[in-house]
């Protein structure tokens, strides 16, 4: 090879060589770059999906929600009538109670002014069961401690009645224990949406669901500090914050935010978002219930509805956005006002207040309701029944998601005046029988004689407690309360028994399963001979129970007991006769609503009417009753039990309520006294009272000593009507003295009833002959009449007149 | 060739973002508002609620109810309206009559439960409850009924009457023949006795 041939061959090598490092580093750097754009690609089509499964999550989510929503329980409606017996303060007490504000002169709902003998309001609207009632503005004049006028003011209409809005008085919540109350958009205060804007948002109406002015200012402030220190959220961001995603403080959730921020302004309008944000924002803690929603904070913190609120209240509501714990008016209630002061000031910067309506606001200080007006610690035991009988027809789950609206039977004020009696009465008993306090325990049920409508339900003294529920679930023996049931058995077989029937009142003496006798003795310890069989009720003789009902056959016995309403399984024991028989105080009270309401069986109930959260009807509890037991036998035994009251064990009746009567009950009391009983009714109200130990050891107390006692302090706060004795087709009064059937003329003699077809024979001698011979023989002038309770003049000049004495 | 396929490739992924993100912002034509609207149920409710709490209205003219009312009521209705004192359970019974004749038995039943718990003895408020029970054919109810009211009709010989109507109806409807023949018995005898 010559030289130039390897020189050339060199070059060539060397040109290769070159051209092989130069397409060497060409190929690195095309590497590179298509790297980078792979990984570009690749984010970007991440990211879109990311953002698509943000917006099928906000759309889905946003569109989907169904708030659950806690079942709202009321309290019946307060009916003004003409003629209701309520006076001005009481209905005082009732407006207080529904949150309504006393004020000097009247500019909307939820306001009244009391005057001398009358109170004017403003009422709210309400949707019933069977109609909405408007807000009125009503004038009520009253007289003597009743209804005298009811006056609408808007046309100047008298009304015959009006229905007062009922309290709210419990709610069945979700298992998130979020409260909520639902405010649709156009009920929402504007001055609410004009504070929120003002002072979270400012330019809410103008940005896209971010504003980016605001995140930029929060980023610096963000990286100059090292940590996430300023929030530039706009309304929408923290809808999404609450609606969406967890309080967590972290950029992964901040990002997350500020994507569904814009994806939610995208696909709704500004008033859906500001819709949601005051439905949903977090605003305090009821125990281990979050209250979310303007609506809900507007009753937790004022107990009155959102609409009612004024705008420093209004302001307040939204101070606690920014903290709801930090700035909780009732834990914190300077910082609460000041923050509120802070807003006021803010509004009126940016034009939404003038300054003299500013500052009239800021002097208004804070008045913050003690506790919610719903709380439902207020009446445990009663929402305790209700929710038992709600449960025999609704799934927990719609009771506590549905925001369902139950209106009960409950009579507030007299469930108040009840458990004051309970309080007092208990003290003072503990007292008398040396037993320490908080020993005796009670139970109470108070029902309308006709309807069977539960009007007060007492579970225990404590009245705020969620203990063990006495007047549903404390079994316990009844002792002489069952006494009627026998008596009833008999007057039943009207050929055989009356009023006047003798019966023998004598020791029995019956072997026992075991061998061994069961002797019962009566109270006194003594016999009594043949009584008649009044007598023997009203004296609630043992002996005489129980050789009555033995020869009545128990199996009737029973049998009359259930047609009473008893459910439970009865045993065919002759110590039934005397209450061996263990039911709740509910159950009694079953019981004697049919002998109260002259042999028809009434269902107790609690619930009238169940809504949807719309307020359109789902279900109406409506009056059921059958009649169980023969209306001349049950016109006889109320006659009977009304002699209990006056004349018999119950007569502390007539000593303490002597212009109530007549009233009729039973009192019942159970071996070493260990159980107080009474039940007893007027012509409108039935009241069933237990007192006893939850120890089951001795009250030291019989039914007249105890129960009754509790009973008239009851009822001398409710003011039963007195028994009316309508005389059913078949029965006849006759005059009776000493037991026997005397003429109608006869001065001294008690009417009592019978059946016409077995009316017993005129076989007594009126007192009145005796006497009238007597007067005659002894020119007798005049008569002074000492009976103790004879208050009465005219009664003298009638026994003159009567005598012939002139 | 490599720049080639990368080009295309960048510019379908570029078309996809876009498309998705359009198809992302897009709404659909039918949503549902998440917070309740009431409107229309209050309004709906607003035409009955314009006459609430019972007005003792002196210028309504008895006639105009009767005309509404089911044949074979009417004379029933007025007596009774006409004998009953107590101007609350007339404003209920007025009430119910008015929700009759616009075919709303249940809200009829509710007026009527709802005067029972202010005045629960009044016989008319009763036999009224009862009557509708007949119209809605709950015979058992309305046999029940009929008889509450007699309990306290002593002495309103009409009324026990047309309760006693009312109870034959409902043991004729229930296959009951002895007790609709007593029932129509005893409306002979309340024809007959004076008041």
């Amino acid at each position: 090879m010559t030289r130039k041939k390897k020189r050339t061959q060199t070059k060539k090598k060397i040109s290769r060589k070159s051209k092989a490092g130069k397409s060497g580093t060409g190929r690195t750097s095309s590497s590179y770059k298509y790297l980078i754009l792979q990984l570009f690609v690749i984010s970007l089509l991440c990211g879109t999906a990311y953002v698509v499964w943000l917006n099928h999550r906000v759309t889905s989510e946003f569109e989907g929600k169904r708030w659950s929503l806690p079942a709202r329980v009321y309290a019946r409606p307060l009916e003004l009538y003409i003629g209701a017996t309520i006076t001005k303060n009481e209905l005082s007490k009732v407006f207080n109670s529904l949150a309504y504000q006393h004020v000097a002169s009247l500019h909307g709902p939820g306001q009244y002014h009391k005057q001398a003998n009358s109170i004017r309001f403003i009422s709210r609207n309400f949707d019933f069961w069977d109609r909405r009632e408007q807000s009125k503005r009503i004038q009520i004049e009253f007289l003597a401690g009743k209804i005298q006028s009811i006056t609408d003011e808007t046309n100047a209409k008298q009304l015959v009645i009006f229905r007062l809005e009922p309290q709210l008085i419990g709610k069945i919540y979700p298992e998130h224990n979020e409260d909520r109350v639902l405010v649709p958009y156009d009920e929402v205060p504007v001055f609410l949406v004009e504070a929120l804007v003002a002072v979270e948002d400012r330019h809410f109406y103008r940005h896209f669901g971010i504003d980016l002015k605001g995140i930029l200012r929060a980023m610096i402030s963000n990286i100059t500090s090292g940590g996430l220190r300023q929030g530039g959220s706009t309304l929408t961001q923290q809808l999404v914050k609450n609606y969406f995603l967890t309080r967590e403080r972290t950029f992964r959730r901040k990002i997350n935010e500020v994507i569904m921020a814009v994806l939610l302004e995208r696909h709704y309008s500004k008033a859906e978002i500001m819709s949601a944000y005051i439905n949903e924002i977090y605003l305090g803690q009821h125990g281990a219930r979050g209250v979310h929603g303007f609506g809900t904070a507007a009753e937790f913190y004022f107990s009155r509805p959102l609409n009612e609120l004024k705008n420093d209240e209004i302001a307040l509501l939204v101070a606690l956005v920014r903290g709801a714990s930090y700035y909780n008016p009732r834990k914190h209630p300077d910082r609460a006002l000041k923050r509120r002061n802070l807003i006021l000031n803010l509004m009126q910067q940016q034009g939404y207040l003038s300054t003299a309506e500013a500052n009239k606001e800021i002097a208004r200080p804070l008045k913050i309701s003690e506790k919610p007006s719903w709380s439902s610690a207020k009446y445990p035991a009663f929402l305790d029944l209700v929710r038992r009988q709600l449960q025999k027809n609704y799934q927990t789950e719609d009771l506590r998601n549905e925001g369902l609206r139950i209106f009960t039977t409950l009579n507030t004020r007299y469930q108040d005046i009840v458990e004051q009696s309970v309080q007092k009465r208990l003290a003072s008993l503990e007292k008398r029988k040396q037993l320490s306090t908080g020993t005796l325990q009670a139970a109470g049920v108070i029902t309308s004689v006709e309807t069977g409508e539960v009007l007060v339900l007492v579970g225990g003294r404590n009245k705020n407690s969620n203990d063990f529920n006495r007047a549903l679930d404390a079994i316990r023996p009844i002792g002489s309360l069952v006494k009627p049931a026998v008596y009833l058995t008999a007057l039943m077989q009207a050929d055989k028994y009356n009023s006047l029937t003798l019966i023998e009142d004598k020791p029995v003496s019956l072997k026992q399963y075991d061998g061994s006798a069961w002797e019962p003795e009566n109270y006194d310890n003594k016999t009594h001979g043949n009584v008649a069989l009044h007598t023997a009720l009203s004296k609630s003789y043992n002996l005489a129970t129980v050789n009555l009902g033995l020869k009545l056959g128990l199996n009737k016995g029973v049998k009359t007991l259930h047609a009473l309403g008893i459910e439970a399984e009865i045993p065919e024991y002759p110590s039934l006769l005397l209450g061996s028989l263990n039911l709740s105080p509910l159950q009694v009270t079953q019981m004697y609503q049919t002998l109260a309401s002259g042999g028809f069986q009434v269902p107790l109930r609690t619930i009238k009417e169940v809504l949807d959260k719309d307020g359109k009807p789902l279900q109406r509890y409506g009056l059921e009753l059958k009649q169980t037991v023969e209306s001349k036998s049950a016109f006889m035994i109320r006659h009977l039990l009304s002699e209990v009251a006056s004349s018999g064990t119950a007569r502390s009746i007539a000593a303490r309520m002597p212009g109530s009567l007549p009233l009729a009950g039973k009192t019942g009391t159970t071996n070493e006294l260990r159980d107080s009983w009474f039940a007893g009714f007027g012509d409108d109200v039935l009241g069933v009272i237990w007192l006893g130990r939850d120890d089951n050891q001795s009250s030291r107390l019989t039914g007249a000593s105890g129960a009754l006692q509790l009973w008239i302090d009851i009822m001398q706060g409710l003011r039963p009507r007195p028994l009316s004795f309508i005389t059913p087709e078949g029965i006849e009064w006759a005059n009776i003295l000493h037991d026997q059937r005397v003429q109608d003329d006869c001065l001294h003699a008690v009417a009592y009833p019978f059946v016409q077809a077995y009316l017993p024979d005129i076989s007594g001698t009126c007192q009145n002959d005796v006497i009238q011979k007597f007067i005659q023989e002894k020119n007798i002038q005049d008569i002074k009449v000492e009976r103790k309770d004879d208050k009465n003049e005219s009664n003298k000049a009638t026994i003159n007149k009567h005598f012939n004495i002139h | 060739m490599i720049k080639t396929n990368l080009i295309k490739l960048l510019s379908t992924s570029i078309l996809i973002f876009i498309n998705l993100f359009f198809s992302a912002c897009s709404t659909t034509s039918e949503r549902n508002v998440p917070v309740e609207d009431r409107s229309a149920t209050i309004s709906s409710q607003q035409d009955t609620g314009n006459e609430t709490n019972l007005v003792t209205n002196t210028e309504k003219e008895p006639e105009s109810i009767q005309e509404n009312i089911v044949p074979g009521d009417s004379r029933r209705q007025e007596s009774i309206i006409a004998q009953s004192t107590s101007p609350v359970a007339l404003a209920f019974l007025e009430d119910a009559d008015k929700y009759t004749t616009e075919g709303d038995s249940d809200r009829a039943v509710a007026s009527l439960e709802r005067g029972l718990d202010i005045e629960p003895k009044n016989p008319w408020l009763w036999n009224r409850l009862a009557s509708e029970r007949l119209k809605q054919k709950m015979w058992a109810k309305a046999i029940t009924l009929a008889k509450k009211s007699n309990a306290f009709a002593s002495g309103h010989n009409q009324l026990q009457k047309d309760n006693w109507q009312i109870i034959a109806q409902a043991r004729t409807a229930l296959g009951d023949k002895v007790g609709a023949r007593k029932a129509k018995e005893m409306v002979e005898r309340f024809s007959t006795e004076k008041t």
